[in-house]
């Protein structure tokens, strides 16, 4: 198995403190929620970006498709939240599969202006199709029945948020999976040579179709949760910007791994959110600081510098160890 | 006997004054207001101006309000973004325990917060967001601001008594604009004038040069336009004058494009242009000049009062009436708000009332021109549209 995804010792960990937050902080749950949704974002970009190579600026056009897709379904009387986040996933993977073909024939920069202005466009035609998405105003009429019947929404967030841990933890593991696998390999493969590849006689296009399906899927599964768990759906789930934000949280916490998008989801969404109440003026200094100095400190971001970390740690261990007889 | 008896009597004493104390304490308690608003991003300066009027009002009327000491806490929703304000809300209400909630710059936040606000019971004053929908969405919304179509009427009244007939509408293409394109154009018909040609232009532009030669060729005699302030409103002038379509010739009517903070940005073309809202520096009312010499002493003679100001600053008075109708009783948040139907007061901006069905302010609207005051251009009021309701 890759490398890059050993880290299997700290991730049951990692869940039961995800699910000890409801415990721990019973009222920053509307927070956690928000996090889990983005960490399921990043976790869909990593798969098209970091382990695919698919250089795209416009991952957002699947969030905002997933998001209007489930609040088209709540508003048409789809009620049962579960299945409406199924079938919005779905109905961004399609989306894919009518562009991606269309995208995929490029490659490098060319491949990030086409992704960019497809996410423009979409931007553009959801403000134009005002009696569909609402405009600018949004849609804010989702009303959606308890989840399984039993748990009701609510402010505290407390269903909100083991909603959307659930499908995170769903999620990352068939993520897993993908990469594990021998077509995770083959992906790996086209990244870093896809000349090679194609001459091995791998079906690159196809390949790369598949995953960016999935990438898809889980982007859009990502913006159903947002549109049920806050019940409102504006334009900006499809704006540059959340194309943006997304990539940037990815990038901090470290390409590649997976876990490099939970990382950055969680301490990019927390410093902003901490830096934001501390001072709501100036915050972005605080995010912008850190940014450059993860940059600065090098490749792989924050899974990256305390992958260096441990493995030095380690290399003196064994040194130290070697020296006494 | 005796003494255990006296005993339990002293413990019933004490735990009835312990219970009184707290109860007096729940009176005395702290209260908090959230402010929800632009305060980095693309709408920071109005973010600015919301500090600014909240500094000036609580400079003038200290933290103590109906017996209870009163805690502003701001939050940033940083550009658009309708879920992050109302994430924010719930933060506000659930973790900080605020009593009220105020701000909201855009619509799509106040429309965003209003599941928030009927499920808890937290009122929200709405300082700016002025779109005619969002207050059917929560009755527990009370406008500090306009409704959009107060603003877009009163042109269509003025220009027809000034003569005009023809009219040509250029509205930026959002919900706003849309609004605007909608009520002037029902008003100027129904008084008799004609549409002689009407365009949404996209959001993100500065380019207005097709859009002005169409504006110049259709010979109208009434421009009424709606662009969001700053770049495109600046640009959108220039190609106006390029193509011979002066404001001196032809009256422009607008909004806020042309307010006060925003003159620096414009040559001298600029002056004649006219533009309709709910507030005017030279408002002549005693509440106008307190308010402005307040704001220059908190926030130095620098900062220029605008709508945005003077609705941060009227919509606090709004939160401070509602904290001051709880007073001496646990603050119930339904209660304050039904205690301000039909309120009235002095605002800078004239005399306004809250009306009881709606929760919208009645208020008087303006027409304004941009004229040059001594050294610099300022807005000054050439009609006074009293008392307008919002439909």
């Amino acid at each position: 198995m890759n490398r890059l995804l050993q880290w299997p010792s700290l991730e049951a960990p990692f869940w039961v403190a995800a699910l000890a937050v409801v415990v721990i902080f019973p009222s920053d749950l509307s927070l956690a929620t928000a996090i889990a949704v983005m960490a399921l974002f990043a976790v869909s970009l990593d798969l098209a970006l970091g382990i695919a190579g698919i250089l795209t600026l416009g991952h957002a056009l699947y969030f905002g498709a997933g998001a209007y897709a489930a609040a088209a379904l709540a508003t048409l009387g789809w009620a049962e939240p579960v299945s409406g986040v199924v079938l919005a996933g779905i109905a961004a993977a399609l989306l894919a599969g009518v562009a991606g073909p269309f995208i995929l024939r490029s490659r490098g920069l060319p491949l990030i202006m086409v992704t960019l202005v497809l996410g423009l466009f979409a931007f553009e035609l959801a403000n134009k199709a005002s009696d569909f998405t609402g405009g600018d105003n949004g849609l804010s009429d989702i009303v959606l029945a308890p989840v399984l019947g039993v748990f009701h929404w609510s402010v505290y967030a407390r269903v909100e948020y083991l909603y959307v841990l659930a499908f995170l933890f769903v999620g990352f593991q068939g993520a897993k999976r993908i990469v594990g696998s021998s077509f995770g390999l083959a992906l790996r493969g086209i990244r870093d040579n896809p000349v090679r590849m194609a001459y091995l006689g791998a079906p690159v296009q196809s390949h790369l179709l598949r995953a960016y399906l999935s990438s898809a899927l889980l982007a859009g599964v990502a913006g159903a949760l947002s549109a049920q768990t806050t019940r409102f759906v504006g334009t900006d789930v499809l704006s540059i910007n959340t194309s943006i934000d997304v990539l940037v949280m990815l990038v901090l916490g470290g390409t590649g791994s997976l876990y490099g998008a939970l990382v950055g989801a969680i301490v990019y969404m927390l410093v902003h959110h901490l830096a934001a109440e501390w001072n709501p003026y100036h915050w972005m200094f605080i995010i912008g600081a850190l940014l450059v100095f993860v940059v600065r400190i090098g490749e792989g971001g924050l899974v990256g510098i305390a992958r260096r970390i441990t493995e030095r740690s380690r290399q003196t261990i064994g040194r130290r160890a070697k020296g006494r007889p | 006997m005796m003494t255990s008896r006296s005993s339990a009597l002293r413990t019933f004493f004490a735990i009835a004054i312990a219970l009184a104390l707290s109860g007096h304490a729940l009176a005395q308690e702290k209260i908090r207001i959230g402010i929800i608003g632009p305060f980095t991003g693309l709408f920071a300066t109005a973010g600015v101006q919301y500090r600014q009027g909240i500094a000036t009002f609580l400079a003038l009327n200290g933290n103590r309000v109906g017996g209870r000491e009163v805690e502003v806490l701001f939050r940033d929703v940083g550009g658009t973004n309708p879920a992050v304000a109302k994430r924010l809300a719930e933060e506000l209400i659930v973790r900080d325990k605020v009593a009220l909630l105020g701000g909201l710059y855009l619509s799509p936040e106040a429309t965003a917060i209003a599941p928030v606000v009927n499920e808890t019971r937290v009122p929200a004053v709405l300082f700016t967001a002025a779109s005619p929908g969002i207050m059917k969405q929560s009755n527990l919304f009370i406008r500090a601001g306009d409704n959009v179509l107060q603003a877009a009427l009163p042109p269509a009244d003025w220009a027809i008594k000034r003569g005009a007939r023809r009219a040509y509408i250029a509205v930026a293409d959002y919900a706003p604009g849309h609004d605007v394109q909608g009520g002037f154009k029902g008003r100027f018909t129904q008084l008799g004038g004609s549409i002689v040609g009407e365009d949404r232009m996209p959001l993100n532009t500065v380019d207005f040069a097709p859009f002005a030669e169409r504006i110049a060729n259709a010979h109208a005699d009434v421009i009424t336009v709606f662009i969001p302030a700053g770049a495109p409103a600046v640009s959108f002038m220039k190609a106006l004058v390029a193509q011979g379509v002066s404001p001196t010739r032809i009256p422009i009517v607008g909004s806020a494009e042309t307010d006060d903070n925003e003159l620096h940005l414009f040559d001298d073309s600029v002056i004649g242009v006219y533009s309709s809202l709910y507030y005017a520096i030279d408002a002549p009312f005693a509440a106008n000049r307190r308010f402005k010499d307040a704001l220059a002493k908190t926030n130095g003679a620098s900062a220029i009062p605008t709508f945005s100001t003077m609705s941060a600053y009227d919509g606090m008075g709004i939160l401070y009436r509602m904290i001051e109708s709880q007073k001496g009783k646990p603050f119930d948040g339904p209660a304050a708000v039904k205690a301000m139907e039909g309120v009235s007061w002095e605002s800078p901006r004239g005399p306004v009332t809250i009306e009881a069905a709606t929760h919208e302010l009645t208020q008087p609207m303006y027409i304004r021109r941009v004229e040059r005051v001594a050294v610099k251009l300022q807005n000054s009021i050439v009609e006074t549209f009293p008392a307008v309701k919002a439909p």
